[in-house]
């Protein structure tokens, strides 16, 4: 038996290693110190002959395999691990002993007849004779199973991880916009309970002045017309002042949407009328660009007006010196229908863009607007479940662009 | 032409006399004011109007008060205008410019305005 020649000769040359340690027992009796030295290994370790046969075992190999070593000695892996992967092993250890190629370090997986998966960490070397000869191979096998189940549990905890981080960032936005329209929804409440004061302290006064200059009109002399003329002015100025307050009470106070079925170009055409007199003599020229058969939309058709009217006013008034007024209509990529009024203006400043909607936010000059029309038309927008945007266009002007949620009109046709 | 009785209930004084020198100058009304409206009933049955011009918000008692009370008693059908200064027309629907049934007229309203308003009210009653 050469192999246990060169096992037991091989065991000697290990525990020569210890000859200077003074512990001469070690080496005594049938078992050298070294094969005490790989019985007490964690890792398995054994040695083969050249037809793949065990030839050593140490205990934790027999352990593994649930055997002692007696029964595993002069058995082949065909005897312990399933066909398939035992002939894998058996032909590796095949090259391995031929060619002289080492396995070192290879991370290996087999299911066992439970259907549990075992990991091992690989490493077999040939094993040779004092001619260079190869008479067999040296294993050993570190079972690395409970190592590769917390790497993978691990990375199963990274992917969490990284989701959880996805949902709570995504939650921090979520919060960040429910607070920006908390704060919203109670300036526009403080705003409604503001209204309701002011209009009754204010409107109050304004009738009795109303009531006032409409008398002193009547009395009038017929020789006075620039009396005439101051007492008009001031019917002017009472107007201009309710007019304000009409708007803050329309915009705190939103009514119950009276819902029709509505073409929204003929709604945008229609505005299109009612701004006729702010065109004065501006040099605007009009572009209709209306989609035919737009699906119609359940809308509030005087409230929609009103949202036409207050972008058409604003697009005007961007544009004193004359320029390009378009007003289009439209499906987006989704299907819903929209309609744009854009203006060929100087556009809004971009720190500006956020406030645009936000009650009395104006950059017309006093008098010439509330700075309720866009946080008015936004409202109105919200109401029917669309939406309100303005964008500065890249060639010049603003565009802002409504779209009516198309899930009511689904609903609705359905 | 028939003169028409009005009666309008409002705390402002300077505005119902103001009403009552626009719509008396017309030869056409005549207008008795009340400021306080717990009064309103009294000077109604004193008055015995045509018409009535009733605030909605006023101290002591509102406008619905007052007109229940007038319905309560004797004056079921009394035509009445509502004078509000925290409703816009455009508030209500266009088509719509009542409260409950009754009509009214948002404050500050032109002279005019409040005589054909009247006229038409009354026409209708």
């Amino acid at each position: 038996m050469e192999v246990q020649t060169t096992i037991r000769r091989l065991c000697c040359n290990l525990a020569s290693g210890f000859q200077n340690t003074n512990l001469p027992w070690m080496l005594n009796g049938p078992n050298c110190m070294a094969a005490t030295l790989l019985n007490a290994l964690p890792d398995q370790f054994y040695v083969k002959d050249l037809q793949s046969r065990f030839v050593f075992v140490n205990t934790t190999t027999a352990t593994y395999l649930k055997k002692t070593p007696p029964e595993i000695v002069g058995k082949t892996d065909i005897d312990f691990f399933p066909s398939s992967l035992a002939s894998q092993f058996l032909a590796e250890e095949k090259l391995l002993l031929i060619s002289g190629q080492p396995v070192i370090n290879r991370e290996d997986w087999w299911q066992d007849a439970n259907g549990n998966t075992h990991w091992e960490l690989t490493t077999k070397v040939a094993l040779s004779d004092e001619t260079g000869a190869i008479i067999g191979l040296l294993g050993t096998n570190r079972d690395i199973t409970d190592r590769r189940t917390a790497q993978t549990q691990l990375q199963k905890l990274n992917i969490d991880l990284a989701r959880s981080q996805v949902e709570l960032l995504a939650a921090y936005d979520h919060l960040k916009q429910t607070q920006a329209q908390l704060i919203q929804a109670e300036k526009l409440e403080s705003i409604g309970r503001l209204a309701a004061g002011i209009a009754h302290e204010v409107r109050n006064p304004l009738a009795t002045l109303l009531m006032g200059l409409g008398f002193l009109k009547g009395s009038l002399p017929a020789q006075q017309p620039l009396t005439g003329t101051v007492l008009n002015d001031m019917r002017d100025a009472v107007h201009r002042a309710d007019a304000i307050i009409c708007e803050l009470l329309d915009f705190s106070s939103p009514r119950q949407l009276d819902l029709t079925d509505e073409a929204v170009s003929v709604l945008a055409e229609r505005a299109l009328v009612l701004v006729r007199h702010e065109l004065g003599h501006r040099r605007i020229e009009i572009m209709r660009k209306f989609t035919p058969d737009l699906p119609v939309q359940r809308v509030d058709r005087i409230r929609i007006e009103q949202v036409f009217v207050n972008l058409l006013i604003n697009a005007i008034h961007a544009m004193p010196a004359g320029g390009q007024l378009t007003v289009r209509t439209g499906q987006n990529q989704t299907g819903a229908v929209m309609a744009e009024v854009c203006d060929t203006g100087p556009g809004i400043a971009p720190e500006l863009l956020k406030k645009v909607f936000e009650p009395f936010f104006t950059t017309k000059k006093v008098g010439a607007g509330s700075g309720m029309g866009l946080a008015m038309a936004k409202t109105i927008m919200t109401q029917h479940g669309g939406d309100l945007t303005l964008t500065n266009q890249s060639e010049g002007g603003v565009c802002a662009r409504i779209i009516f949620n198309n899930k009511k009109e689904a609903d609705h046709g359905s | 032409m028939e003169v028409r009785r009005v009666l309008i209930v409002d705390d402002e004084a300077a505005f119902t006399s103001l009403v009552k020198l626009n719509l008396e100058k017309t030869g056409r009304f005549t207008v008795c004011e009340v400021n306080n409206p717990t009064k309103a009933l009294v000077a109604a049955r004193e008055f015995k109007p045509d018409i009535t011009l009733l605030d909605v918000i006023m101290p002591g008692q509102d406008g619905g008060q007052v007109l229940a009370e007038l319905r309560a008693a004797e004056f079921v059908d009394l035509p009445v205008i509502f004078l509000t200064a925290t409703l816009t027309q455009r508030g209500l629907h266009e088509r719509d410019d009542q409260i409950d049934g009754v009509p009214f007229i948002a404050k500050p309203v032109e002279p005019k305005k409040l005589i054909n308003r009247i006229n038409e009210v009354l026409a209708n009653s």
